[in-house]
């Protein structure tokens, strides 16, 4: 029995998709990594099987909020979704969960804090 | 530590090696995105809408990845840019542009230190730039609130701020302001009314000086002479050191002006096709904010030349046995009341043979002159000959070096050129520590009334005999004919021949390099501490002029300079001869 554990990572700065791998890796997790919401869209209609979804709220072209919403509306109403904002901002915070966000984490946040709230909002594995 | 390695609970170091090389790497190009943002800026392309959504997210994913490092003086200063340019100014001062350039080297120096030894101090930079920007920002109404820079840079001088950044009581989200008892911001505009008063203080205590000494006998008479002498020293010495430590409160490192280079010289130059990089030598030097204000532009311009003339293409620099990389040396440091700032490249030097043979061309050397090596460097400084060469496409503008030097001279200051020893050329331009209070020699020529910076004149005699050089007079001095000007004439208000007919009972010896020349005086009036102050616009920016000032009588006085009174005597001889 293997799990699959797949999160999609939509993030455009290479030094934080190293963080995520550097926290979530370790931890038996398979990250793949969409560089803006667009491309985003495209994955996570791609991959079937994802456990969570872990989205910026800064991106250029398309921003983690936009993203989230055709998410839900257009793709998969049921993948949960964590956002990641710079600041913590009460506005960001009530805009992600209107959106269909199911978490939220400021940065910055520490390896332990991710993999916590990682472990409380991903689906519940899959066994293929 | 900054980086939070702990945190990340990763044994192998290997990540964090990779993580920072990954993180210098963007924040390069985060840097970058901000740098051409403000070059933008400076070029008047953008105003309002200059942080355009592409820099705005740069700065915050900077700052960001900076939290998540540790770096927290870098994501502090992101921060304080992302929220300067939330709400832009509606124009973007000098000042603010210097700062903001400054705040982006900076910047760029700390990413590329991150991890390293070497980051505290730039830290510790980065935050005390980023003070002056919230200081500014705070001040809005204020244009150019900078506080007086509490944190000289001294050598092994541990910066004050990378205490504090370490404090463990500092929480991360809400870095407190400046301790109130360390640091005190005050507008810039105060300081100037202050610096303003003193200075006036200065000139009433040399009139008084002025009066006492013009009733001396009336008031030995009186019994009064010694003790009013001993109180007005008194008061002369306290409104000195005042002056001085009033001075001393709005001065800027000169790095302020300097951070912008790295960045701009190396763009410049990749821009030519050619390869270079700057290195800055006294950068903690502290100067007199109104200085710093007027050295950014022609300090620019000497950099552009030196990037068009001094930096040679890296094939031309390899033949040459020289690194492909040029390097510009940018140097400031205190000589007396005066800073000197000089650029420096490794280039090959100047040219002397083609600038001579520009000159000639040009008509600036007679055919049969046969210049010095010192007079032929002075040529390019010349009108038409440097400007003509420099408007290519680095420079662009056009501006000439006669125009940088004219500019200068306006400032009181002067601009030489010189090659230094190990090859290259270099310029030096000596500015006054401070644009308030200035010693003058005050004289009078024909009727007229000129004070000339104390600094300028080399000296004064008295009953020298004049000759004649074909149609130009001369006096003679420790053995040397020195060119006989009438002020009144070089600006030509009064034609040639009239009254040129006496011997003048005084002369004024003024110098630039070279270069003398002798001013006809009819009488010499005093010596003074005088206020200077700009020319009024109306009058346009007459060469051989700086300042205007005014006699303890009030009386209006043009202050000359004698570096544009000896381009005019020169112009002045050649239209003679020609004729």
């Amino acid at each position: 029995m293997t799990e699959s554990r797949k999160i999609l990572i939509v993030e455009d700065s290479p030094t934080m998709c190293g963080l995520y791998r550097i926290a979530l890796e370790p931890y038996g997790r398979e990250l793949v990594f969409a560089s803006n919401g667009v491309e985003g869209l495209d994955l996570a209609a791609a991959e079937t099987q994802l456990s969570l979804v872990i989205v910026d709220i800064n991106m250029p072209r398309m921003d983690g909020i936009e993203f989230l919403r055709r998410l839900r509306g257009e793709l998969r109403a049921e993948v949960p979704a964590l956002v990641i904002s710079t600041e913590s901002a009460e506005h960001d915070r009530e805009e992600a969960r209107l959106a269909g966000a199911n978490g939220y984490l400021p940065k910055p946040w520490k390896p332990q804090e991710l993999l916590e709230t990682v472990a409380q909002l991903e689906a519940p594995a899959r066994t293929t | 530590m900054p980086f939070p390695l702990e945190n990340l609970a990763m044994p192998e170091s290997d990540h964090s090696t990779e993580l920072l090389a990954e993180y210098r790497d963007e924040g390069r190009s985060q840097v970058e995105r901000l740098e051409a943002m403000l070059l933008r800026v400076e070029a008047g392309d953008v105003s309002r809408e200059a942080a355009d959504d592409e820099v705005m997210r740069a700065l915050h994913t900077l700052k960001g990845n900076s939290a998540m490092l540790g770096l927290e003086e870098i994501r502090d200063a992101t921060h304080a840019l992302e929220e300067a340019f939330r709400t832009p100014p509606s124009t973007w001062s000098r000042e603010r542009l210097d700062l903001l350039f400054a705040l982006a080297g900076a910047l760029r120096e700390a990413v590329e230190a991150a991890g390293g030894a070497q980051y505290s101090p730039h830290a510790a930079r980065l935050s005390q730039l980023r003070e002056e920007l919230a200081g500014e920002t705070v001040g809005a109404a204020v244009r150019g609130a900078a506080p007086r820079d509490p944190f000289p840079g001294g050598d092994g001088e541990e910066p004050r701020h990378a205490v504090r950044a370490e404090d463990p009581g500092a929480t991360p989200d809400a870095l407190p302001d400046a301790d109130p008892d360390e640091v005190v911001r005050v507008p810039f505009s105060r300081l100037n009314t202050l610096l303003n008063l003193v200075a006036e203080l200065v000139a009433e205590s040399s009139a008084l000086d002025q009066l006492l000494r013009s009733q001396r006998s009336e008031l030995r008479g009186l019994g009064l002479l010694r003790e009013l002498e001993q109180r007005n020293q008194a008061v002369e010495r306290l409104a000195d050191a005042l002056h001085e430590a009033a001075t001393e409160l709005r001065t800027v490192p000169v790095s302020r002006v300097f951070a912008r280079f790295p960045g701009l010289v190396r763009e410049m130059a990749r821009e030519a096709g050619k390869q270079a990089r700057v290195v800055i030598e006294g950068g903690d030097t502290e100067l007199d904010k109104s200085t710093v204000d007027v050295l950014s532009e022609p300090l620019l311009h000497l950099v552009r030349n030196a990037v068009d003339h001094g930096v040679r293409t890296p094939e031309e620099r390899r033949r040459a046995g020289r690194p492909e990389e040029a390097t510009l040396v940018l140097r400031a440091r205190r000589a007396g009341d005066r800073v000197e700032v000089e650029v420096e490249d490794d280039g090959p030097g100047l040219d002397r043979p083609a600038i001579l043979r520009a000159a000639r061309r040009l008509g600036l050397v007679a055919p049969n002159e046969e210049p010095s090596p010192e007079e032929v460097a002075d040529l390019v400084f010349r009108s038409g000959l440097s400007s003509r060469e420099a408007a290519d496409r680095v420079s662009g503008r056009g501006v000439g070096l006669d125009v940088v030097r004219r500019t200068v001279a306006r400032m009181r200051g002067s601009l030489e050129v010189s090659e230094p020893e190990g090859g290259g050329t270099r310029f030096t331009l000596s500015l006054p520590l401070t644009l308030a209070v200035l010693p003058t020699l005050l004289f009078e020529s024909e009727g007229e009334t000129f004070a000339l910076p104390a600094g300028d004149v080399e000296g004064t005699a008295a009953g020298l005999p004049r000759e004649w050089i074909g149609p130009a007079e001369v006096v003679r001095h420790e053995e040397e004919l020195v060119p006989l000007a009438r002020p009144l004439q070089l600006f030509g208000m009064r034609s040639d021949g009239d009254d040129a007919a006496d011997a003048p009972p005084y002369v004024v010896f003024l110098r630039r390099g070279a270069r003398q020349l002798a001013l006809s005086a009819d009488r010499l009036v005093d010596q003074d501490q005088l206020l200077v102050r700009a020319l009024p616009t109306a009058l346009g920016q007459p060469v051989g002029v700086s300042g205007i000032t005014a006699t303890h009588s009030g009386k209006p006085v043009l202050l000359l300079d004698a570096g544009g009174l000896i381009d005019l005597s020169l112009d002045a001889h050649r239209r003679t001869s020609s004729a």
